[in-house]
């Protein structure tokens, strides 16, 4: 099963769920995931849809946890087990359960019921953005009290959408699905929410009532996971227990945490650095980094002329040396482009760091298939290998090439299968160039895991280093490659002294 | 007082609801010997917070110990080993609870 992003949409107009996590392509690039994340609610009901198959059901309980993240146009085994009125679904992508469910449901005959048509509660007016407050304040304002809620009515062609035709379930039940996704998408945690689990135990009657409401009863928030679970119960809704993380705010390096961290000198006045991918994470903390020793920087990004833009004024009001260079470091013209802007203006490159690479995600071996992983591996392999082939020609003798690899490759963990091939072919490219090159000198630098927008999770269990403290360690493994050889092999998880 | 074997089954009970997510043939084996922290650790972080979540839970309702089990396991100056497997979880929280009763 594709979940398409028609569906997507279908959801976020039932449900007034507008959290820019699910509906904002930019703000989801400042987030771990990197692009939009389905909503868990919408995989939900995609799932009792597919199951239902045109039938008439009333949901007796609901109960599931959003493990990992479903994204738009990607393959899902959609798998349903059945045994009597209990029904599991799964969403798996290899071998790996994303995210899972089960239900019991009886037959439903909306005539035994009053049959009529949900109404929309006239108090409700739904946000048109998401909250975007400290959980420690917003807490006390949801503790015993009443949520009204309404889903968009008459609007059937979004409802099929997913699957389901008007009538075919109570609309309370529909309202409870839809509704928490709205509330802890747009009330509580809102904007940084990672919706993560829920029950449902629905009254055995399931009337279509004109209202609808959660009566909130208990708050929680557990300040060490940064979690809140919410409880209590509501129209048709005999009890229901959702929780939620509220994820961290994108990370933001300032050029004083970067000086406060690096200091600032005139060791790479003169010198010409071309980074790579440097407008974003561990680049742009970089770019920041070598603008503070006095280098002349070449900058590239490959889309955000904005972002690329607005970190140049940044680095320009302590460095004026900065350029910046669009191009797709992968695609050979880009970077055909991007050599013949360099040539045109007589310089050479003293430094030519590849730091560029694709949106990495944790995902084990057989949740990709081999097309997904050979693609990554192309991308990421074509975003040096074509770099370099263009620049290196272009470099002063004595320069330094070198390469942002991963500490992986030496200390290999499980779910980076692609990542950690990717980066060992890279790092065993720069062995041979450094014997092709003698002029010179080749630096693999490792760096451990560190705090950017890929690893900033609301819950993690061995916290990263700063990206400050990593460039700091790569300002003295770049010092240190003055040392007589051309090749360099520096893990940036240790500690480098200066020789 | 929980007794030893009261905490096992409780950290089986945690394992069953972390394999409510799980595929059945990857499902955390309900044994002493399975590793849940640390090098070779059968659950991601998310995997692990919904175990520890699920422990607290059990063990404050089905035998009234209030443990701050992710408090304990960061704490820089716990004197106890660091557990790691399902045995280790279950002697950890038996210690602490006798701790507790001190």
């Amino acid at each position: 099963m594709k979940i398409s992003a028609e569906q997507v949409k279908a959801f976020g107009r039932l449900s007034h769920d507008r959290n820019p996590l699910h509906t904002d392509a930019a703000y989801a690039r400042t987030t771990q995931f990197g692009k939009p994340v389905v909503y868990g609610m919408c995989a939900v009901v995609l799932g009792i849809a597919k199951w239902a198959d045109g039938r008439r059901f009333q949901l007796v309980s609901l109960k599931g946890q959003f493990g990992k993240p479903l994204f738009e146009g990607e393959e899902y085994d959609c798998r349903i087990s059945e045994a009597g009125n209990q029904v599991k679904v799964q969403f798996i992508k290899g071998a790996v359960v994303q995210s899972g469910f089960t239900f019991s449901w009886v037959e439903w005959n909306p005539a035994v019921t009053n049959g009529k048509h949900f109404d929309p509660r006239a108090s409700f007016a739904p946000r048109a953005t998401a909250v975007d407050a400290a959980i420690q304040s917003a807490l006390p304002q949801w503790q015993a009290r009443t949520f009204n809620y309404s889903m968009t009515l008459s609007d059937s062609q979004s409802l099929l959408a997913l699957g389901l035709a008007d009538g075919q379930m109570p609309d309370n039940q529909l309202n409870a699905i839809l509704g928490s996704s709205y509330f802890i998408g747009m009330e509580l945690p809102g904007r940084q929410a990672l919706y993560s689990g829920f029950e449902f135990e629905f009254e055995p009657a399931a009337a279509n009532e004109n209202d609808f409401c959660f009566e909130v009863t208990t708050t929680k928030h557990d300040a060490r996971l940064n979690r809140v679970a919410i409880s209590g119960h509501g129209t048709g809704i005999k009890t229901f227990a959702l929780s939620a993380f509220q994820r961290p705010r994108p990370v933001n390096y300032s050029m004083s945490d970067v000086e406060a961290g690096v200091g600032c000198s005139e060791v790479l006045k003169g010198r010409t650095v071309f980074i790579s991918g440097a407008t974003r994470g561990f680049g742009a903390v970089l770019a920041k980094a070598l603008a503070l020793q006095g280098a002349e920087l070449m900058l590239n990004y490959r889309t955000n002329r904005d972002e690329a833009e607005a970190l140049a004024s940044e680095l320009r009001e302590r460095n004026p040396r900065v350029v910046l260079c669009a191009g797709d470091v992968s695609r050979a013209e880009d970077c055909r482009n991007i050599s013949a802007e360099i040539l045109g203006n007589n310089t050479k490159i003293d430094i030519l760091i590849s730091n560029a690479f694709p949106q990495i995600g944790a995902k084990s071996f057989l949740e990709q298939d081999s097309v997904e992983f050979m693609q990554f591996l192309n991308q990421s392999v074509a975003a040096t290998v074509t770099l370099f082939r263009e620049l290196i020609p272009l470099m002063n003798k004595g320069g330094v090439v070198v390469l942002v690899s991963t500490i992986f490759t030496t200390e290999p963990k499980p779910q980076f299968a692609h990542y950690v091939a990717a980066k060992s072919a890279l790092e065993g490219l720069m062995r041979v160039l450094a014997l092709e090159f003698r002029d010179l000198k080749f630096l693999i630098a490792r760096p451990p895991r560190m705090l950017t927008d890929q690893t900033n999770l609301a819950f993690d269990l061995t916290p990263p280093l700063t990206a400050v403290e990593v460039a700091r360690r790569f300002l003295t493994a770049l010092n240190n490659t003055a040392a007589t050889g051309n090749l360099f092999e520096i893990n940036l998880a240790e500690q480098t002294a200066d020789k | 007082m929980a007794d030893k074997n009261q905490i096992e089954r409780i950290v089986f009970q945690a394992i069953d609801r972390v394999n409510e997510l799980l595929l059945e043939e990857n499902a955390v084996a309900r044994e002493a010997g399975t590793v849940l922290l640390g090098q070779g650790a059968v659950l991601d972080s998310m995997g692990f917070v919904n175990f520890v979540v699920a422990l607290e839970e059990l063990l404050a309702t089905e035998a009234g110990l209030s443990l701050n089990l992710v408090g304990e396991l960061n704490a820089p100056n716990n004197d106890l080993p660091k557990p790691e497997t399902v045995g280790q979880f279950a002697d950890f929280i038996f210690a602490l609870s006798q701790r507790k009763a001190d």
